[in-house]
Order: C-alpha cells, then sequence, then structure tokens
C-alpha cells in the first residue's frame, strides 16, 4: 500500500514550531498591552525547556517506536487504506482514544508520573501547552492504546500525522486571553474556557474536561464541567512543584512512586501506589481529587445552606 | 532539516524568552496581610484551620501559619510571580538554618521544593522560627 507522499515528507509538527512561537510573542504582546495573560520568564524557560526535551525525546524514542507500530500494521484487522473518509474517521477515533488515554493519564498514578509534567505550571499560556514529558514510552501506553487504531486497521503514518494535527489543535486552547467562543462552538469543540477547567486545581475542576479535539467526548462519558463565573480558576496541581529546575519537573512524580513504593507495608500497597488514583494512601492522610471534590462539596453545603455550586456529575 | 528544526527550537525558546523578560510581564508575588495567608491555605487544602501565632514576612513574599491543632506549620513561599505551599508535619523538614542577618534557609525532604530564603528582617525572629522548623526533622 502507498503511502501519499505528503505524509512522509511533511509533519505538521516541524510546521507547528514556526506558527508556536508566533503566537506565545503575540500573545506576551497582547499580556503586555491588555494584562489579559499571565507570564513569568523563569515559568516561561522551564515549559519551553520541556517542550524541547519533549521534542528530542520523541526523536530518540522514534525508530523503536516506529518498528513496534510497523510489527502491529502488520497483523491488522482490516486493511482500511488511505481513501479520503479514512482521513476523517481516523482524526475521529484518534480523538476518541486520546480522550480515554488522557482519562487515565488522570486517574492512574503510573500514567500521571508522565503527564503530570503538562500540568505543573500555575501559569496557563501558550507557554504551558509546550510543557510536555520526556519519558512517555515509560508508561506503555503505546503497547495498547497507542496501537489500537493501527491494529484495526489504520495505516501508522496516518494515525501519525493526525494525532499531529490533534496536538497542533490543542496548542491554541493554552490560553486566558480568549475567553468564550460562539456557542456552537463550546458545544461541539474543546475550547479554551473548557481546557481552563482541566488544568484548574479548584476541586470543582479536577479532573474534568479530558477531550483534545471534541469536548463532547466528556458530555457523552460524564466528565464535562463548564468554566464557572464565580470560581476563578487556580492552575497547576495539587501539590504545586517549589523549583524551575526541568530535570525535577519531568522526574518528581516517578520519583515519589519510587520513594512510596520502597517505604510500602505490603504489596498490595506497593502496587496501588502505581496503579490507583493520585493522591491515594493507604492511611488517608492524603487525597484524591474525588475526595477534595467531596470536602469541598460538603463545606459549601454546610456554608451557604444551600446546595453547592453546579457540579459535574 | 532535523539539525535545522533542533537548532531553530534553541533559537526561537531563547527570543522568547528574553521578549518575556524584555517585558517585564512577571510582578513578585506578595501577600497583603496574614489573612490572606490563612485564606490561600484554607482554599488550598480545602479546610486548613489557622492558629495562633502566624507570621508574614515584612516583604509579603512567604508566611508561616500554624495549624489550631498545633500538629502542622503552613507555609507560603513566593516564587516568582506564585506562591508555594507546603503543609510541614513531622518530617518534613531536613533543614532551618538561620543566620545574623535576620534570613533563614529552609530545607525540605520534598524533591519538587528548592531551598527557600525567607527574610524575617531580624536575627532573633529567624533563630525563633528555625528552631519551630528543626522540631520538625524526620
Amino acid at each position: 500500500m502507498d503511502v501519499p507522499a505528503f505524509v512522509e515528507t511533511f509533519d505538521p509538527v516541524y510546521a507547528g514550531v514556526i506558527l508556536f512561537t508566533v503566537l506565545v510573542v503575540s500573545e506576551m504582546v497582547y499580556a503586555r498591552m491588555t494584562g489579559g495573560a499571565r507570564f513569568e520568564a523563569a515559568d516561561s524557560a522551564a515549559s519551553l525547556a520541556m517542550g524541547f526535551g519533549n521534542l528530542v525525546s520523541k526523536l530518540l524514542f522514534s525508530g523503536f517506536l516506529a518498528v513496534w507500530f510497523v510489527f502491529v500494521y502488520e497483523h491488522r484487522f482490516f486493511d482500511i487504506g488511505f481513501a479520503w473518509w479514512a482521513w476523517i474517521l481516523a482524526f475521529v477515533l484518534d480523538d476518541f482514544v486520546y480522550y480515554w488515554s488522557h482519562r487515565f493519564a488522570h486517574t492512574v498514578r503510573w500514567f500521571w508520573a508522565d503527564h503530570v509534567v503538562h500540568h505543573s505550571s500555575q501559569h496557563y499560556n501558550l507557554t504551558t501547552a509546550l510543557r510536555q514529558p520526556w519519558l512517555n514510552p515509560l508508561t506503555l501506553k503505546f503497547l495498547w492504546l497507542g496501537s489500537a487504531l493501527i491494529l484495526l486497521g489504520f495505516h501508522p503514518a496516518m494515525i501519525a500525522f493526525v494525532g499531529s494535527l490533534n496536538l497542533i489543535y490543542q496548542f491554541w486552547i493554552h490560553t486566558e486571553a480568549i475567553k468564550k467562543c460562539p456557542a456552537w462552538f463550546e458545544a461541539v469543540m474543546n475550547t479554551p474556557s473548557h481546557h481552563r477547567v482541566h488544568h484548574a486545581t479548584n476541586p470543582v475542576y479536577l479532573d474534568r474536561n479530558y477531550a483534545g479535539v471534541f469536548i463532547v467526548w466528556d458530555k457523552m462519558f460524564g466528565t464535562f464541567q463548564p468554566e464557572l463565573e464565580n470560581e476563578k480558576c487556580r492552575y497547576g496541581i495539587v501539590k504545586n512543584l517549589g523549583t524551575y529546575n526541568p530535570l525535577k519537573i519531568s522526574l518528581h512524580e516517578w520519583w515519589g512512586i519510587i520513594d512510596d513504593m520502597r517505604h510500602a507495608r505490603s504489596l498490595r500497597d506497593a502496587a496501588l501506589y502505581l496503579l490507583a488514583p493520585p493522591g491515594w494512601s493507604p492511611d488517608g492522610s492524603r487525597a484524591t481529587s474525588k475526595q477534595l471534590l467531596a470536602k469541598w462539596q460538603a463545606r459549601q453545603t454546610s456554608q451557604a445552606g444551600q446546595p453547592p455550586a453546579e457540579a459535574a456529575e | 532539516m532535523l539539525f535545522i528544526v533542533l537548532i531553530g527550537s534553541v533559537l526561537a525558546i531563547t527570543a522568547m524568552v528574553m521578549l518575556n523578560v524584555w517585558l517585564g510581564l512577571s510582578e513578585p508575588a506578595r501577600l497583603a496581610s496574614l489573612e490572606e495567608a490563612a485564606a490561600r491555605l484554607d482554599a488550598d487544602a480545602v479546610g486548613y484551620e489557622a492558629g495562633e501565632g502566624g507570621l508574614l514576612a515584612p516583604d509579603g513574599r512567604f508566611a508561616l501559619v500554624p495549624a489550631q491543632d498545633g500538629q502542622t506549620i503552613g507555609l507560603l513561599v513566593a516564587r516568582g510571580s506564585d506562591f508555594v505551599i507546603r503543609y510541614l508535619g513531622t518530617g518534613s523538614v531536613r533543614s532551618a538554618e538561620a543566620d545574623a542577618q535576620g534570613g533563614l534557609l529552609l530545607r525540605l525532604n520534598d524533591f519538587g521544593f528548592a531551598p527557600a530564603r525567607l527574610s524575617f528582617g531580624s536575627a532573633e525572629t529567624a533563630q525563633s522560627w528555625a528552631d519551630r522548623l528543626n522540631a520538625l526533622k524526620g
């Protein structure tokens, strides 16, 4: 099967590097002129260094991953090919897989150790979009979620291409400069407003809006939460980092898992430190997102004598 | 092509960070009062009950707020334009070294927390807090 030439010669992410730079600079100028976006030089430097490391990491691992994906493709169920409808289907299904991969990245600490890097800035601007992990293959998600569509019969080059388009789409939504998009767009697509919620640590916003491109997945699977006027987003992670060191940003949760497992009192506890949601501990001395939300809701109810602010189920 | 992308990325990153600095986009985070510090701790932990004897830095760049139960000290320390929060209990502190200029170098048993230099403005106050913090060593 012939792979279209443009797929082999054109990587959207490389072209995106120029687009990303222009947009980041524009957002900085906008911040200076209006105060409508927040930047911190050390934070931006750390985010951009993480983005660069992610690029290098992808180059280092790409050969190994390519061999794996070709192997999976040789055992595919169907020959889907490169028809126009296959591109559309691949883009939508890739976004569906992204939703679940992203959801697992927040609810299983092993996968969170990788993804936490992206959430570890207290700022929400376009440089945050580029704050990406260096050790993604350690999650081993490429063995199953990353291979599912290829096993089905989509060509690896097609999946890589639509995956790049998905990531490029997600770049522009990392901003406070855009408040709301038109209602029809907010209803279907992931937007800056929806994704601000995803990056916020307010208990009502934790573990919501996992979508990549289409917010409809969150609405279908019960994880949608609109941005509330009376609940301003506080960005970052539950235990924010006190360092801009890229190595520590990259490794801190991996280190936390190793340290916890090393001191675990049983094999079960050790396994749960790896596989349970972030914040789990055998003695309950830490809090998961669900526990934080429950505390927050209980307090809202008792303080106001009224139901808490509208939160998604 | 690959080499150009990598070199281009490094140049673009350098330019963006320099522009960020040149535009003066960030303002150092400062706390206006101890009440603000307590409110931030409360919002962060959902139910932190501040006790007596807290301290706000003269420049507003950090605060130490003991909990009502006496078991924990809430720490807010500025990193650039943001605050980082830690709830210090037994075993949290690696070392707290006061100096004669009223400063204190705080190191935590925390991989994600770089050592913090806290300026109290008085050597006695710094030493007194160093003693309290050192009591939380593991």
